[in-house]
């Protein structure tokens, strides 16, 4: 995140060369990233490269962070896991739930990575707009669509579990909401999740929540004023680069789309 | 289909894998009897500090020159249930340990759901209970991490990564919330545990112990834990759905000692819940190492204090049908 951040920012590539090399060490053969240089796997984290410039993350690198990231299924798609969910109760088969991406192998979608991968893909594919990434990309935004609250926000990506309706949080509407810029969503609930996310900034007062909340509404250019202040307490690196990356996109430079 | 046959086959499952965890649990019940301790507490009051100095004398725990990490279960907030551990709580915990002279005392914890728990501490309260929060607390989720190799796992796993503040403490302290679980019946000291696998490997939720099968996983994590001590905040706890949607309920209690499935049974049989059809408290701890013959039972007693939490219709065949 404070990679995208400073390259938004327009640092030169000189700047960012121990870094390069530091997630040069994490991308395994297969494409992926493993998060830290104590983690041995491959996990979510890869999708984040795929929002650097070229210039930065280019060539046979950025080729299999994007083959990778096609490639990825998450395991709610298989046999066992709906099964599983019958066991469970589920009512019928989700048929209409689109399929998302997990933050581990083998492990079912959620929100947030598969929110990042719709961006990711959407980016990329002004430039290659084959089938496979057409279906994946459609794929994807169905799973945010259908994990919609009823509050109209989202949150984790469990909206609703054992017939309790779960509530939504700030900083996941913010990110559904960037995710499903340009998607089609229905009008209905595209102004319920707008209403919420208004809801959520007016009440929310971390930095990530209201920067998250600041690049969403704005996707659908609803923003009249910054939502991050001065007034905004950030206690972490994180915190820093979404402010900074929700200024950016204010400002039209969005390293998200 | 209608809902009795859904609630059937969810009851078909949840009683299935209680009964194989009872069956096929492996652990021995422990050499010696194992001290837990109940201690009335109304409120979270001026006494709270003199009622858990109490009970600690009672176990003899010696934390002078150690490291304690104190693990609250911090998941969410709704101001209008009692979802975490109650932040006056923990810092009474915290002062009690600082004032018996522990070397340091932080806190710890990697919440399952929301990525920013700097947020969710500061909206649950923690940084007005605590004004040094901010140099006290890890956020276990984005820790540096360890692989750590699990022996004779109960579940499919056979590692898992977890956080170097844990790993490297002297005692380990879980600071439960006393609450049912639409999942595994009750979420008490051990399930607490989940919080100390980090999500920044894992994902939000830590969706890799859910596959892996969760009974199985919170026996597992608890094979891995250093030295370790329980304080279960059961002063307001929730019943129904729970962990995070269910409804308040004042029990009044504090339950505490150093193993952690006996903490867990007296929790159980304080809420009315048999702990023998508690998955992954028989995988820990075998059934017969749960029975109240092989616990110490200090301070109030159960039916003293014994407050029935409501329980999903799924989980009534975990109703426990009498005390002793």
């Amino acid at each position: 995140m404070a990679m995208l951040a400073l390259s938004g920012a327009g640092q030169s590539p000189e700047f960012f060369r121990p870094s390069l090399t530091w997630l040069g060490e994490r991308q395994s053969p297969e494409g992926g990233l493993s998060p830290s240089a104590t983690v041995n796997d491959v996990t979510w984290v890869g999708t984040l490269c795929s929002f650097l410039p070229e210039s930065l993350w280019g060539g046979e690198a950025r080729g299999a962070s994007l083959r990778w990231l096609l490639q990825q299924m998450p395991e709610d798609q298989s046999f066992l896991f709906r099964l599983r969910m019958w066991m469970l109760g589920a009512k019928k088969p989700d048929v209409s739930g689109g399929a998302g991406w997990s933050w581990y192998p083998g492990t079912a979608a959620w929100l947030t990575p598969t929110a990042y991968a719709v961006l990711a893909l959407r980016k990329l594919s002004v430039t290659d707009r084959s089938e496979a990434f057409e279906r994946r990309l459609l794929q994807g935004q169905q799973y945010l669509i259908s994990r919609q609250c009823a509050d109209g926000g989202w949150n984790h990506g469990s909206s609703r579990s054992l017939g309790y309706d779960g509530d939504s949080y700030p900083e996941t509407t913010g990110l559904a909401l960037m995710a499903l810029r340009g998607a089609g969503i229905e009008p209905k609930a595209l102004q319920s999740a707008l209403r919420r996310a208004e809801a959520h900034a007016s009440t929310c007062r971390s930095a990530q929540g209201l920067s998250l909340l600041q690049m969403g509404l704005a996707a659908h250019g609803r923003l009249a004023q910054p939502l991050v202040g001065k007034q905004t307490r950030c206690r972490s690196t994180m915190d820093h680069a979404h402010v900074a990356l929700a200024a950016q996109t204010l400002a039209g430079r969005s390293v998200f789309w | 289909m209608n809902s009795a046959h859904i609630q059937t086959r969810r009851s078909l499952l949840a009683a299935t894998g209680a009964l194989a965890a009872a069956g096929c649990g492996t652990t021995s019940p422990p050499q010696v009897k194992q001290k837990v301790s109940i201690l009335r507490a109304p409120s979270y009051n001026a006494d709270l500090l003199d009622t858990l100095r109490r009970g600690i004398a009672a176990h003899a725990l010696d934390v002078k020159g150690k490291r304690v990490v104190l693990k609250p279960n911090l998941v969410e907030v709704d101001a209008s249930v009692p979802i975490n551990t109650h932040p006056v709580f923990v810092h009474a915990v915290a002062e009690l340990f600082t004032s018996l002279g522990a070397a340091s005392v932080r806190i710890a914890e990697g919440p399952g759901h929301r990525r920013n728990t700097w947020e969710l501490a500061e909206v649950a309260g923690y940084f007005d209970a605590f004004p040094d929060f901010e140099q006290r607390f890890t956020d276990l989720n984005l820790d540096e991490v360890r692989r750590v190799p699990i022996p004779d796992p109960h579940s499919e796993l056979s590692e898992l990564y977890l956080g170097q503040t844990v790993l490297g403490c002297d005692l380990l302290v879980s600071l439960p919330k006393l609450k049912t679980h639409h999942w595994v019946g009750a979420t008490l000291s051990m399930k607490n545990f989940f919080g100390l696998v980090p999500g920044g490997v894992y994902g939000w939720p830590k969706n890799v112990l859910h596959w892996a099968g969760i009974d199985a996983s919170i026996a597992d994590i608890h094979k891995l834990l250093p030295p370790h001590f329980a304080i279960v905040d059961g002063i307001e706890g929730m019943e129904g759905n729970g962990p995070i949607q269910g409804s308040p309920r004042h029990a009044g209690v504090i339950v505490m000692g150093s193993y952690l499935p006996a903490v867990d049974a007296t929790c159980c049989r304080i809420m009315k819940i048999d702990p023998q059809r508690i998955g992954h408290l028989t995988l820990a701890a075998g059934a017969a190492g749960l029975a109240e013959e092989y616990i110490t039972q200090a301070g109030e007693t159960i039916p003293s204090v014994q407050t029935e939490f409501a329980l999903l219709p799924v989980f009534d065949f975990l109703r426990l049908k009498a005390t002793g």
